[in-house]
């Protein structure tokens, strides 16, 4: 057994492990929990220095970015390990990578993960999972038959908000759920707009080819990176996508939702000549609402989830007093029970039933859920003891595969607004709007396959 | 023999036919009696033509214009000589002015006028012509700010001049069938609506031009400015696009909530909202937003429990309602209305056209009830009979000033971005005091209501 086959088992084989040092075990080519991971980053210029800042204690072993300019301090940062632009070349080359977090733009999330997973690599990926929904689905699928570590980066997952909402709801603080509102104030980047027509020239520092990986090729522009891919169908998933996993998060958790059974979009239109509204397929819009239908799952009723970005609110529930925040700077949830309603931030965080006065009446339930060292600063290691053997990570694929599902679908309806999509979360298809299957597989630019 | 022609010369005269046509149009019931009956020079019987002028003649003006022509065009107004071109050319007779305070003060046969000039111009022209005692039809939104609305409606009232606002859709068979069922409780009680447009079509949330390109010589870029504050000319204004600009449109809910709104604000008796709430795409002060939410809270009137409607605009819907079966569309293409009752819904499109109880079933199973609400022969031609002394237009101030302050109470919540609290008798929002300054605009000098 080599070393990365030990970490393989253990990752799925036991349920509890206690960590124990390396000479117990003994022997080169095993690697014991108290030992150190070889981890590589894939794309690390953007969220990805923080996911393997939050990894220090593991080795760093590889680090692979398509723009040299925007990783540079990453590059600096970890002298000793090896440097790649080609994720493919990285993991091909360098045989002692353990794990991979991959913190790229959203259209490379699956190919690169894919990769790694095949080769029994344990996989940390940033959220959204995938760019689409099929791509969600075979990931989960092959994390499970390989049996590695998985994690997605919807760090709010391993915080106390989200474990106490669970507990809450679960205690029936608010009575069964029929109604959850969920925002952001994102994108807070430019969406609503057209593709660039000038071409400036690909600075040096950057590979576009590698950049663009499985999307469809078009030029470079400074418009699509970094940061504001997200707002591209080629490349991001608007602000839903961005924000939705961490969220709905929480809602998805602590109502055990799955696939929903239909959904709906409308959103903004730019105008910018009389008469003239830009049917952008460019960019997502400025502004969307999304409404989902989730059926009833074991004892709680069916509940509508609905998704406002770009400005747009729920309206002020009247329970939240006078010159409270609704949510938390911009983003936050409200489910709405039968006996009350449950409010909180990004994240799942501060949850509060309102108005206060009932928060301070209520007699919280035992916190019966583990929590993770560390709560959201604690996510990327959470994976880490999940690689070395310790039980699945909180939001393994399992979960977070799912989770991604639901959200990305999302954008099917925002494609086809105001259709009503009536979902077959099984299948991955709708069923009723033929077209509308177009983006639940996104076709691969030649020579790229998952 | 037209009227004009046999007073142009007598003041007088003129005075005391405007005299009897004002008092006409407050009398309950009247029926059109030949002018020979009434006998006399100096009078205008029903039977006879009013005199008309237009002020803002280009845009909806011109169809405005042509809704009245079964009358005397006697005077055209319009800052725009290339916009109201061609109104101006196919009225040869009437007098052309580009002011009109000028007109106003000038032709001293006017009975009526018809103002279908940019919002923030509405209130200034039709408030000197209502203290003129002429009658008065105003495209909607009635008003640009809420101040503005009241002080005309209440200016009409005293006058006792027959006044009209442009949402001709009340005038329609749908809204009226849309009370009628309602009052019938076909719906049960109504807890919740939702209205919606797919305007603007026209550029918002932009930021004003930098460039000053110059004054087309067939504008009066002062005049069309009027009460509003000093700016520098911009095709990005005129024709139309002023809409999406705060000094001078209401945006898109301003265009057509007047429209899409009426028949849930008749057939609900809504009145003034307790709280109203917007969400939008990102506010700036020059232009209305791309897209908005606005959240209206009603309190219980006449035996109607409290109700929460929904405005939205730039494309932004309510949730489909299980009860429409597939590829039905929901309204119509400008928006739509959605009552939700708690024994149905009923849906209708804009203007309250088309009104249905959904799903198609439930309509085909409904008795409709008698028709008891009287049927309006056109807007246009409603007005007119009110200036000739009959029953006042379906749509006159007194209705329809209300509706306006409560559409513009949206983009106040718009502008304030918090929850606002109303005192509608008293047209201030008691909770954001700084959300006030909204209930009214400073003029520029030079102008006043």
């Amino acid at each position: 057994m080599n070393r990365r086959d030990f970490l393989l088992s253990t990752a799925t084989g036991f349920a509890a492990f206690t960590i124990v040092p390396r000479h117990v075990l003994g022997g080169p080519g095993h690697t014991p929990p108290s030992e150190k991971l070889n981890i590589a980053g894939v794309g690390v210029g953007g969220m990805g220095k923080n996911n393997l800042e939050n990894l220090s204690d593991e080795n760093i072993v590889a680090i692979c970015d398509v723009d040299r300019k925007f990783a540079g301090e990453v590059f600096e940062k970890y002298p000793d390990a090896k440097k790649y632009r080609d994720f493919r070349r990285m993991l091909e080359k360098q045989k002692d990578i353990d794990a991979v977090v991959v913190a790229t733009p959203d259209h490379t999330h699956a190919v690169i993960s894919m990769m790694a997973i095949k080769m029994g690599k344990h996989v940390y990926c940033q959220k959204p999972l995938t760019h689409s929904v099929y791509e969600a689905r075979k990931l989960t699928e092959a994390a499970r038959e390989h049996k590695v570590a998985t994690q997605m980066g919807n760090q709010g997952h391993s915080g106390e908000g989200i474990r106490l909402i669970c507990e809450w709801i679960w205690d029936g603080a608010i009575g069964p759920v029929r109604e959850v509102h969920a925002w952001t104030d994102r994108p807070v980047w430019p969406q609503g707009i057209g593709r660039p027509e000038d071409t400036p020239s690909v600075p040096e520092t950057l590979d576009w080819d590698l950049w663009l990986g499985p999307a469809p090729d078009r030029p470079y522009h400074p418009c699509y990176l970094p940061f504001s891919w997200r707002a591209w169908w080629d490349f991001g998933t608007g602000a839903l996508g961005d924000m939705a996993c961490h969220i709905i998060d929480p809602v998805f958790r602590a109502l055990k939702l799955r696939y929903p059974t239909s959904v709906e979009a409308s959103h903004s239109y730019d105008v910018r000549e009389m008469w003239k509204k830009v049917d952008n397929k460019e960019t997502y819009p400025r502004a969307s609402i999304v409404r989902y239908q989730f059926p009833a799952r074991g004892d709680m009723p069916a509940v509508k989830l609905t998704w406002y970005d770009g400005g747009l609110l729920p309206a002020r529930p009247e329970e939240l007093e006078p010159g409270r925040q609704m949510g938390k700077e911009g983003n936050g949830v409200i489910f709405v029970g039968e006996k009350g309603k449950l409010m909180c931030g990004c994240y799942g965080e501060s949850p509060r039933l309102i108005p206060e006065a009932k928060m301070k009446e209520y007699k919280r339930p035992a916190k019966t859920l583990p929590r993770i060292t560390g709560g959201v600063n604690g996510h990327e290691k959470d994976w880490a003891r999940a690689c070395k053997g310790g039980e699945p990570a909180s939001s393994n694929f399992d979960y977070s595969g799912p989770l991604t599902e639901s959200v990305v679908m999302g954008n099917l309806a925002i494609r086809n607004p105001g259709e009503r999509l009536d979902w077959n979360g099984q299948n991955m298809k709708v069923t009723n709007v033929a077209e509308a299957n177009e983006y639940v597989h996104r076709q691969y630019r030649e020579g790229w396959t998952l | 023999m037209k009227g004009r022609e046999r007073q142009t010369d007598n003041q007088d005269a003129e005075v005391s036919r405007r005299a009897f046509m004002r008092g006409a149009a407050a009398a309950a019931a009247f029926t059109i009696v030949p002018r020979h009956v009434l006998g006399g020079p100096g009078y205008t019987p029903p039977s006879e033509k009013l005199n008309i002028a237009g002020i803002g003649v280009g845009g909806k003006g011109a169809g405005d214009i042509g809704g009245v022509s079964s009358e005397n065009i006697v005077a055209l107004c319009d800052v725009d000589e290339e916009q109201a071109g061609k109104t101006f050319e196919k009225y040869p007779q009437a007098k052309k002015y580009s002011d009109f305070r000028k007109m106003l003060e000038k032709e001293k046969n006017i009975d009526a006028v018809v103002v279908a000039t940019p919002d923030h111009v509405h209130a200034v022209a039709s408030m000197m012509a209502i203290k003129m005692g002429k009658h008065v039809y105003c495209e909607k939104p009635l008003t640009h700010s809420i101040y503005e609305a009241r002080m005309l409606t209440e200016a009409a009232r005293e006058a006792k001049v027959a006044t009209q606002m442009g949402n001709q859709g009340h005038s329609g068979e749908g809204t009226r069938l849309i009370c009628e069922w309602i009052w019938a409780g076909a719906i049960g009680e109504v807890h919740e609506v939702h209205a919606w447009t797919n305007r603007p079509i026209w550029p918002q949330g932009i930021d004003r031009p930098a460039e000053t390109p110059l004054v087309p010589p067939t504008l009066a870029w002062d005049l069309w400015l009027g009460p509003a504050p000093e700016r520098p000319y911009h095709p990005a204004y005129l024709p139309f696009k002023w809409r999406g600009w705060w000094d001078f449109g209401a945006g898109a809910l301003g265009d057509m909530a007047c429209h899409i709104i009426d028949p849930v604000f008749w057939s609900l008796k809504l009145g003034y909202p307790k709280s109203v709430e917007a969400v939008s795409t990102k506010v700036n002060s020059e232009t209305a937003p791309t897209a908005s939410i606005i959240y209206y809270e009603f309190g219980a009137r006449e035996g109607m429990p409290p109700v929460r409607m929904t405005w939205y605009d730039g494309e932004l819907m309510p949730a489909r309602p299980q009860e429409l079966e597939e590829g039905r569309m929901m309204g119509s293409r400008n928006g739509g209305a959605l009552f939700v009752g708690d024994k149905g819904m009923l849906m209708c499109g804009c203007y309250g056209k088309n009104p249905r109880l959904i799903p198609e079933s439930k309509m085909q199973e409904f008795e409709r009830p008698a028709k008891t609400i009287p049927r309006v022969e056109g807007h246009h031609q409603d007005w007119i009979q009110a200036c000739k002394g009959g029953k006042p237009a379906c749509s006159n101030f007194d209705y329809s000033g209300p509706l306006t302050e409560v559409v513009l109470l949206g983009n106040l919540a718009i502008r304030t971005g918090k929850r606002i609290e109303w005192d509608g008798e008293n047209m201030r929002v008691t909770n954001v005091p700084e959300a006030n300054r909204y209930v009214r605009r400073e003029y520029r000098a030079g102008w006043t209501l």
